[in-house]
């Protein structure tokens, strides 16, 4: 009797004992919630799809499909007002103990100097998608290829180009599709032409939202061809001053003439509607990244055409490239309380499979090296085939490489300052060694 | 024993005000002044490191752009003070129509300064009706990019702050007035004053210590609340040339690229309380003379 009584104890508590033990996985996998931001524009989200219903957005419909694949994994999709200040507010989130599981913010310096709030996940990335992304340069401590892994590149391979309006340039008695401006010499000329077609050649912004636009996309392709990444980054640090690189100082001094020679639209250190303005048929050239193609194409039709840069130094080792990587990465907070679901998020938000369906919202090219045009669906002589050609070949962000405080806080407001003579290249260089961190 | 009950009862009377008054406006006052010595970044570096903050930021010459355009644009505070005077002079005859302008005149005070910021700048830019119209009456020369340096941006700003405030500088100095007892006006009529004569011999010194409370409080709302204005016109260029000290706090802290120096931003905000005080100092002064005068 006894020994029967002990067996249905037995069996009952080990029935109890598993019971709460399978409940309480239950209750572990529902209590999974991961809070994502995601930057609003050049990331995951479109120009067009914040007017849309937030469900029919891509990012949207990638969280779900996550949740269908991760039963008991929630998403909640956060999308900060302002990239900038989103870099802040991590910080302060972190330090208050609510910041996201995953934080989309920009590569290179803006994780760098945040290393402190960021989770490393070295241990956590699969070993495959070392393998099968470019990129990882960014998101390793420091640029260096053994450095300490902070976050994911972001899916998205920003390549700057310049767009440009076809009509426009024809009426001008050129073809850049048959021969595009290969030198700085070729690319005067041209923008010559332009001028005396009476349309502007080149609509640009160049303190909206407190960025140089036309030299962060285009320009410092120049400054990276003449001067090189390694030495922007000994300079940035202080080792090196930015008053003695001849190359800065070229670069600002053919910047500063585009202005001067009516290159550029006259307002460019006021303006903001360049774009628009592009659309419209109002200038021949705008300074642009992949995520505006779809928009421009939409209004100009065949008209759109895109540009890479002409080289600066037909003799340098960086040739035929142009600006671009992957801008944006996504991170971890050091008190994540998710660390590998997050990774997992990541990771599935960098598959093929997922880029693929990115790619029925938002065409842009991409970071992965096992992804095929033929996949894409791209037409071969179409302008994001074009850019995907040179998507493997860029020059990471010249500007990404600079430090904030520091050497950013110069770059980025007072830009425009020496397209107007404001500023002499030199007072910007001088400015920049003085801004440096001791 | 009924003093110490008289001083207990002071005490706890006085506590709970002093005690709001310590927590949120001595501490954190108290805080900013003592990072203002640190390289505080905002998360854990917070060394002290003297006075390098101030020395830096006023070597720098930034300090005195910025500080040159704070004191350019406090000539708004007598722009807003003397034609909300005039206004409310005008008002205050009770003029055919005077409830309707009343309501209108304060209509910019509820419109939110963004907005207002906005509006200026679209009116003032480049291709924008201001230079359009100069541009129609044969005067293209004039049409420059206002927003493009920095006297035409700052004098820009103040037109759009004047025309904000003269509401409630009306508003405020019409309080002033009505409370001048209406017997002193009917004795200067029987004196045979004229208007302009009972504007200026009677209302106005009779309001100094209203005009003092409108540049007090316009003065110090100049030096620390421009922000949104200055956000939505110019963002505090081209480069820094439209920035202010209360600017120069926020692009320290948050504004200028992806970091932050909340170290050099609190030294910066400790300036700007130097130069409030200053300012509320000195018109005080003025304004006690002024009254002794009356």
């Amino acid at each position: 009797m006894s020994r029967t009584y002990l067996l249905v104890t037995f069996l009952l508590l080990a029935a109890f004992g598993l019971a709460f033990a399978g409940g309480g996985q239950e209750a572990q996998k529902e209590a999974v919630k991961l809070t994502v931001w995601i930057h609003g524009a050049d990331s995951f989200i479109g120009p067009n799809e914040q007017q849309k219903p937030q469900g029919e957005w891509y990012i949207a419909q990638a969280f779900q499909r996550f949740e269908q694949a991760n039963p008991g994994v929630s998403v909640e999709l956060v999308v900060p007002p302002d990239q900038t200040a989103s870099h802040q507010n991590f910080n302060t989130a972190v330090l208050a103990g609510n910041a996201p599981d995953v934080a989309n913010l920009w590569t290179g310096q803006p994780i760098y100097t945040r290393k402190d709030v960021i989770m490393p996940i070295d241990d956590l990335v699969p070993a495959a998608d070392l393998k099968g992304i470019w990129g990882w340069e960014s998101v390793r401590y420091n640029f260096d290829p053994k450095g300490t892994l902070l976050g994911y590149p972001a899916g998205q391979n920003q390549i700057c180009f310049m767009m440009y309006n076809k009509a426009i340039v024809k009426k001008a008695g050129l073809d850049f599709e048959a021969a595009p401006p290969k030198t700085i010499k070729d690319f005067d000329a041209a923008l010559a032409k332009i001028k005396a077609s009476g349309k502007t050649p080149i609509l640009v912004d160049e303190a909206a939202q407190g960025v140089p636009w036309f030299m962060a996309w285009v320009a410092d392709y120049w400054w990276a061809q003449l001067t090189g990444n390694a030495q922007i980054i000994e300079q940035d640090a202080g080792k090196k001053k930015f008053a003695d690189d001849k190359g800065l100082l070229a670069m600002l001094a053919y910047y500063r003439s585009l202005y001067t020679n009516g290159y550029f639209r006259p307002d460019l250190s006021t303006s903001n509607d360049s774009f628009s303005q592009f659309l419209q048929g109002n200038g021949a050239i705008w300074p642009a990244v992949p995520s505006f193609l779809a928009d421009a194409e939409k209004t100009l039709g065949a008209d759109v055409g895109v540009l890479l840069p002409p080289e600066f130094d037909a003799s340098s080792k960086i040739r035929n490239s142009t600006i671009g990587g992957p801008g944006q990465s996504l991170v971890m907070p050091k008190n994540g309380k998710n660390p590998k679901v997050a990774v997992k998020l990541m990771s599935f938000l960098n598959s093929k499979a997922e880029y693929l369906e990115s790619q029925k919202v938002n065409t842009y090219p991409t970071v992965r090296t096992d992804v095929t045009i033929q996949e894409l669906g791209w037409k071969p002589a179409s302008n994001i085939a074009k850019l995907g050609k040179v998507a493997n070949t860029y020059n990471f962000w010249v500007d990404n490489l600079l430090r904030s405080p520091g050497p950013a806080d110069v770059f980025y407001p007072q830009g425009a300052l020496v397209a107007v003579g404001k500023m002499t290249p030199l007072q910007f260089a001088q400015e920049m060694d003085k801004s440096v961190p001791k | 024993m009924k003093k110490r009950r008289i001083v207990l009862q002071i005490v706890f009377s006085l506590l709970p005000v002093l005690l709001v008054l310590a927590v949120f406006r001595v501490y954190p006052i108290a805080v900013a002044v003592i990072k203002s010595f640190t390289n505080w970044d905002g998360l854990y570096r917070s060394d002290f490191i003297g006075l390098r903050n101030y020395v830096s930021f006023i070597q720098s010459g930034l300090f005195w752009m910025v500080l040159r355009n704070t004191l350019i644009l406090l000539a708004n505070v007598p722009l807003q003070v003397f034609a909300g005077l005039v206004v409310a002079l005008l008002l205050y005859e009770k003029v055919k129509g005077w409830r309707v302008y009343r309501a209108v005149i304060y209509i910019p005070q509820i419109i939110s300064a963004v907005i207002i910021g906005f509006l200026f700048k679209i009116f003032f830019g480049f291709n924008g009706p201001f230079n359009a119209v100069l541009r129609a009456v044969g005067l293209g020369r004039l049409a420059i990019e206002w927003f493009g340096n920095s006297y035409t941006a700052l004098g820009v700003v103040i037109f759009a702050v004047v025309w904000f405030s003269i509401g409630w500088q009306a508003i405020v100095i019409l309080g002033g007035m009505s409370a001048i007892p209406t017997s002193v006006f009917e004795a200067a009529v029987l004196d045979g004053a004229s208007y302009w004569q009972r504007a200026f011999k009677i209302v106005v010194p009779m309001l100094v210590r209203v005009l003092e409370f409108c540049i007090i409080a316009s003065g110090v709302w100049t030096l620390t609340q421009l922000f949104p204005f200055l956000y939505a016109m110019t963002r505090g260029g081209p480069g820094f040339e439209t920035s202010t000290l209360d600017y120069m706090v926020y692009l320290k802290s948050f504004g200028l690229g992806f970091g932050s120096d909340y170290g050099m931003a609190t030294a910066i905000a400790v300036l700007l309380l130097l130069l409030v005080l200053a300012f509320t100092l000195i018109e005080m002064r003025v304004a006690n003379r002024a009254d002794d005068w009356s």
